[in-house]
């Protein structure tokens, strides 16, 4: 019958270590490198400044609007 | 040691103004965080992601990093943790070893000449991968505390700075795992 210290030694003992660690060093910085330049790609909406998001709301309200009086003139 | 904390800190402070320098950290750092992601995971292809994942976040967020008494090796292992936990959340727990790792085990002990180191070898490559199967079943933060402790050497502040944890808490989580481990081995 096992005991807990037997336990922490069985553990210890099986420590998992990759030895070609250092081959994939490379690899890995790239992927980063990469993963943070398409991150910070911008998309159109990024680009689209606040005032240009005000201007087609008043264009949309307007439209709404211009439907409505249509409508109510025939 | 204060001289090496302090060419940290000067590394540090220099990857924060100019993450450019950052790569000196990674590869300071990457065989620690990798070899840990894969005690965490078994698998070297789902490592080396997880691994990415977590210097890409120390990267992002390295101006925010505050050196008081909190290690780097410390922050980077908390952001591993969080990583290696949210990718258990998306992907299913896969408690069967992977099969690059088995394939690793069994060209090990094939390519060994000698009959008895290479029985010694499978034997031990048994007895590892029924402790990891035992381990993988495990409750995440059982498993997250027996990792830090026996295969990372961590001490119990160090593990409760990562798990974000009273050291107590730690403790318990240690031995209700050990507990657990003992039942399935």
């Amino acid at each position: 019958m096992k005991n807990l210290g037997d336990i922490e030694e069985i553990l210890r003992e099986n420590r998992l270590q990759d030895q070609n660690v250092e081959q994939s060093i490379h690899e890995v910085w790239q992927a980063v490198l990469k993963m943070r330049k398409e991150r910070h790609k911008k998309s159109l909406l990024d680009y689209t400044r606040p005032w240009m998001w005000a201007m087609a709301s008043f264009l949309v309200i307007g439209v709404c609007i211009f439907i409505m009086y249509l409508m109510a003139k025939s | 040691m204060n001289s090496e904390r302090e060419q940290e800190r000067q590394w540090i402070q220099e990857a924060q103004r100019d993450p450019e320098a950052f790569q000196y950290l990674f590869e300071k750092y990457y065989p620690l965080i990798y070899n840990y992601v894969l005690r965490r995971t078994y698998n070297k292809t789902v490592a080396k992601d997880v691994t990415a994942n977590t210097f890409l976040k120390a990267l992002d967020h390295i101006r925010s990093f505050k050196w008081r008494d909190v290690l780097f090796a410390s922050w980077l292992y908390r952001i591993a943790t969080n990583e290696v936990n949210q990718y258990f959340r998306k992907n299913k727990r896969v408690v069967a070893l992977s099969d690059d790792y088995a394939a690793t085990l069994k060209s090990d002990v094939a390519s060994d000449a000698a009959i008895l180191a290479a029985e010694s070898e499978a034997q031990q490559a048994l007895r590892s991968q029924q402790l990891h199967l035992a381990l993988s079943s495990l409750k995440v933060k059982h498993q997250t505390a027996l990792t830090l402790r026996y295969f990372e050497n961590l001490t119990l502040k160090q593990i409760a700075e990562i798990m974000d944890l009273p050291e107590n808490t730690v403790k318990t989580h240690i031995r209700r795992g050990l507990e657990q481990l003992k039942k399935k081995l």
